[in-house]
């Protein structure tokens, strides 16, 4: 049969991906301000963590702090929102010693979440985002091809390896969980929150 | 700030489109299949049809059918499914009369379902595929002209556009043309405001 064929990809769900460039200049900084904060309250708050260290969070308005600084600037840079929405953002720091991890969880009440990744050595735990349609669409996944499956990023689930100066923004309802850290140093990125 | 950009799209729900060239040569043996198939069995299945005449289901095995050959002769076209995996067709008739459409449904106990359109005149019903995640995305639109639009309101209508985010996403019936689409997709047709009958072949499948 002569036929033609095309997929239409409808409602995927979106990554924002921001990499800073020059981020070396600035990251020891970070790192510096994320000790500080875990020695000033040391027991932090549990959460999705186990074993690493979380801060309380933070509402990102501090222009005087070189952390909401940073994050000020690069969601002032975030290219698809309507110039009408304003953006909400609340942070967090997060340290994950060797072993720690980050249990599968998502982000109620809120629109968008992302994560800034400060220092991340090798095999330090990848974010891993569960496909919204693992139940539904088990057997439909099972059955496409390698190769379709990776054109168009259909999966069971789809994972980030953290970069350092990286950060993703992605939807608030997606589940996702960090792997245990395999390295032998610490893990450090800051996550937040986002009201539209 | 220094920053470089880019999106990721993950998880789509995919819609596979086939378009057969040439429909045109087998259209009118399908129309008399149909009709001739309604004259057997004028009551029919009333699911999702409202006012619409559905067939019985039967399953896609019969190669000396035109019907099934040609849906087997399109299926077995679908590339994007593994060699090893075997696919395994149920299928109904549907003859939407002028007033008549299809309310909201999914389709369970399978994993893709799809249509081939045999007959469809302009205004006929197009068939309307619901977000799955606009629950957890709504946000409450302050633009009346999105509201309207209905579109995902916080991000630029370029980039739902270039994104196919929406509320809805709507296909336009083609002569010829099979979409094969996820069966948890929610979906409906709409009335048929043409003054023909609108023409169809729905069908589940299972991949095993």
């Amino acid at each position: 049969m002569d036929l033609n064929y095309k997929t239409v990809n409808l409602f995927p769900v979106p990554v924002h991906q921001f990499d800073v460039n020059g981020f070396s200049e600035i990251k020891d900084k970070l790192i510096d301000y994320a000790y500080d904060c875990k020695k000033k309250d040391s027991k932090g708050v549990s959460i999705s963590n186990r074993g690493g260290w979380q801060s309380e969070g933070f509402e990102i308005i501090n222009e005087d702090d070189i952390l909401q600084l940073f994050l000020i600037n690069c969601l002032s840079n975030f290219p698809f929102i309507k110039e009408s929405v304003k953006l909400r953002g609340y942070a967090w720091i997060n340290i994950n010693k060797p072993g720690d991890y980050n249990i599968n969880h998502v982000h109620p009440t809120n629109h968008l979440s992302g994560v800034l990744w400060i220092k991340t050595p090798k095999n330090c735990g990848d974010i891993i985002f569960d496909s919204p349609y693992e139940f539904q669409a088990y057997q439909e996944i099972e059955s496409y091809s390698n190769e379709f499956k990776d054109s168009f990023n259909i999966d069971h689930n789809y994972y980030f390896n953290p970069t350092e100066g990286r950060m993703i923004v992605f939807p608030a309802h997606l589940s996702h969980h960090v792997q245990e850290n395999k390295s032998s140093e610490d893990r450090i990125s800051v996550s937040f929150n986002i009201r539209l | 700030m220094d920053l470089s950009y880019s999106n990721i799209n993950l998880f789509p729900s995919v819609i596979h489109q086939f378009d057969v060239n040439d429909f045109d040569e087998m259209q009118n043996q399908l129309i008399d299949y149909v009709y001739k198939m309604r004259e057997k069995d004028p009551v029919g299945n009333s699911i999702s049809n409202r006012g619409g005449w559905q067939s019985k289901s039967f399953s896609v095995v019969n190669e000396d059918d035109i019907l099934h050959l040609f849906l087997i002769n399109y299926l077995s076209e679908f590339l994007a499914i593994k060699k090893s995996v075997s696919i395994k067709a149920d299928a109904w008739v549907n003859i939407n009369k002028p007033g008549d459409y299809n309310v909201k449904h999914n389709h369970p106990f399978c994993n893709l379902a799809g249509v081939l359109w045999i007959k469809c005149s302009e205004n006929c019903g197009n068939i309307e595929f619901e977000n799955p995640n606009l629950f957890q995305t709504y946000m409450e639109s302050s633009d009346i002209d999105s509201k309207k639009k209905g579109e995902i309101d916080y991000y630029t209508n370029d980039f739902n556009i270039k994104s196919n985010i929406y509320p809805t996403y709507y296909f336009n019936p083609i002569e010829g043309r099979m979409i094969v689409f996820p069966s948890y997709l929610y979906h409906y047709v709409q009335e048929n405001k043409s003054n023909q009958d609108r023409i169809s072949v729905s069908f589940n499948i299972r991949l095993d």
